[in-house]
């Protein structure tokens, strides 16, 4: 046996060891005897026959773990393998649909060009005919649906039109059918949620931008005026029926400071159906957003400030967390069966292409005429031919992270000299974000031991 | 040893996109024998089970090589456009309840 090249070790209380493994995705504490015995298993000399019981149980969880890994193993290959197996699978079709491009919010940072176009009938309509036709692949088991825009909800009864069809062809069919959707929620009122809670709509994402007064700025209507406090009510109200992802964009101005932030949105903190996290704002995706680049952190900075801002939630209790782990392919943009249909039955590839001609490679109401450049870039992206990646920790995790960054695109997406950062954050703070989460679970695990010693002396 | 986060468990927590993973979210159920979960951008799956050649089938793993397939083309008298049974390759389908033929995703180019 050998040790695993993704390994990532990291120092524990009291002389411990932590490990955490980026292919498995587990994440351990070796006490200093089962850190020394691990590392006489990972030198070779050793007879697993000779193990007392303790070490048999201990060699196991290090193999269960990826933390060993068999002698012969090349582990860039294994993460190659599941990578192809994933992106190429046939069992899986997903579409983002996109029932308008219009919407009632004019965020000063949105990376999409307004154009109010609604999907048409005929789009809505062949959308069905392509899905029917589709589904009489042997192969499909799970079907996943995100409803994008502009905002969905603007384009709530194709949503619906479209859910309902979509469901009742996976129950015909035995298919598993998901989907979710992003949403600003200044719609999203009790009698919509639950509608869509039964559209097996499995959450919706909001978005909140920094405190209130940062918030009402950027964040604001098509028409003008604030949105904090309706979002906050709505994403409320609708957590009754819906799980709710709330990403929180972070930036220069709001990083200065996470006590208004936090104390803004503590009444969301900790609620059943509510999920926080930070998202960094770009300004990389088009030039329609260009205007906020003074105010984006570049990766490195964010991981430092996310570092700040987890630590800073503990210290407040509002139970955010934090995990990565491995995953089987990049994005939906490279697989072949995955597309992005935009509200004019236009096919891109990356959400953050809609609306833009030049990157699109087709349109549904005429298949035959593709633009192969715009489509078999994407889906032949290769996260192993990346000189920068081999050999990286973090591949299992990142698989060479957006390929919007590597990939050649006709659009103002690249047409800036700017250099794109390509890693990942956690590549910048990975042990930092892990040690916290270390210090949590042994919180939690202490708190559950006192509490069962004074249910036991109750 | 202590696992402070087991490998391949699912989070308790869930944000969007790839990260999402979620019992209910994922079509993840406890399958037997599986031993990685991971997430394919639109759902998690089971990566491998106890040996190669099975599949995950929600509960348990199931050796998919196991299917009856008819040894023609032709399609028997009872045919679902969409079984994966009843022709000889996966793949293939039986369109008009008589004759396999291989089948062509309307999505891809």
């Amino acid at each position: 046996m050998k040790e695993s090249m993704y390994n990532i070790w990291m120092e524990g209380d009291n002389g411990a060891k932590l490990c955490y493994n980026a292919f498995a995705s587990g994440f351990a504490e070796l006490d200093k005897e089962t850190y020394k015995f691990f590392m006489k298993c990972a030198s070779k000399k050793i007879d697993p026959n000779n193990f007392t019981d303790k070490e048999k149980e201990s060699y196991e969880q290090f193999k269960k773990g990826g933390m060993l890994v068999e002698e012969t193993l090349n582990e860039q290959d294994r993460v190659k393998l599941k990578f192809l197996q994933s992106t190429y699978s046939p069992n899986s079709l997903g579409y983002t649909l996109l029932p308008t491009m219009a919407c009632n919010f004019k965020c000063t940072y949105c990376f999409e060009e307004q154009k109010p176009v609604s999907m048409s009938r005929e789009v809505i309509d062949k959308i069905k005919e392509m899905t029917t036709e589709a589904f009489k692949s042997s192969y499909l088991e799970y079907f996943a649906i995100t409803w994008f825009g502009g905002e969905p909800l603007l384009g709530y009864d194709t949503v619906i039109e479209l859910s309902d069809f979509f469901i009742n062809l996976c129950n015909e069919r035995k298919v598993k059918y998901s989907s979710h959707m992003i949403s600003n929620c200044w719609l999203l009122d009790k009698e919509k949620a639950k509608a869509l809670s039964e559209r097996k709509v499995t959450h919706i994402q909001a978005t909140i931008d920094g405190p209130p007064d940062i918030h009402n700025q950027r964040r604001v209507l098509r028409g003008g005026g604030p949105t904090f406090d309706r979002i906050v009510q709505n994403v409320l109200e609708a957590s009754e029926f819906i799980p709710i992802a709330v990403r929180v964009n972070v930036d220069k101005e709001i990083a200065k400071d996470f006590t208004p932030l936090f104390d803004s949105i503590k009444i969301l903190a900790g609620k059943k159906n509510i999920s926080i996290y930070p998202g960094l704002l770009t300004s990389e995706a088009t030039k329609a957003c260009a205007s906020v680049e003074n105010m984006c952190l570049n990766v490195q900075e964010y991981a430092e400030v996310l570092t700040k801002f987890y630590q800073s939630a503990i210290e407040k209790n509002l139970g955010f967390s934090w995990y990565v782990r491995s995953m089987s392919s990049s994005c939906c943009a490279t697989r072949p069966t995955s597309t992005v249909i935009c509200p004019d039955g236009s096919l891109v590839r990356c959400w953050n292409q809609v609306g833009q001609e030049k990157e699109s490679y087709g349109n549904i109401m005429d298949m035959k005429a593709i633009n192969g450049e715009n489509y078999f870039k994407w889906v032949l992206f290769n996260p192993f031919d990346k000189e920068e990646c081999d050999g990286c920790v973090f591949m299992p995790c990142c698989l060479a992270n957006c390929p919007a960054k590597w990939l050649p695109m006709t659009t103002d997406f690249t047409q800036t000299d700017r250099k794109l950062e390509k890693c990942a954050s956690y590549k910048y703070n990975i042990k930092d974000l892990l040690k916290i989460t270390y210090a949590e679970k042994k919180k939690e695990a202490q708190k559950k031991q006192e509490e069962e010693k004074a249910a036991q002396k109750a | 040893m202590n696992w402070i986060i087991k490998p391949g468990s699912p989070i308790d927590d869930f944000v969007p996109y790839c990260q999402a993973d979620k019992p209910s979210q994922c079509n993840y159920k406890d399958c037997a024998g599986a031993e990685t979960y991971t997430c394919t951008g639109v759902h998690c799956e089971v990566l491998t089970c106890v040996a190669g050649g099975y599949t995950c089938n929600n509960a348990s793993c199931v050796d998919y090589w196991g299917q009856c397939f008819q040894t023609d083309a032709t399609c028997p008298t009872y045919c679902p456009t969409y079984c994966p049974t009843y022709c000889p390759t996966k793949g293939w389908i039986c369109t008009d309840g008589k004759v396999c033929n291989p089948y062509t995703n309307p999505i891809l180019p």
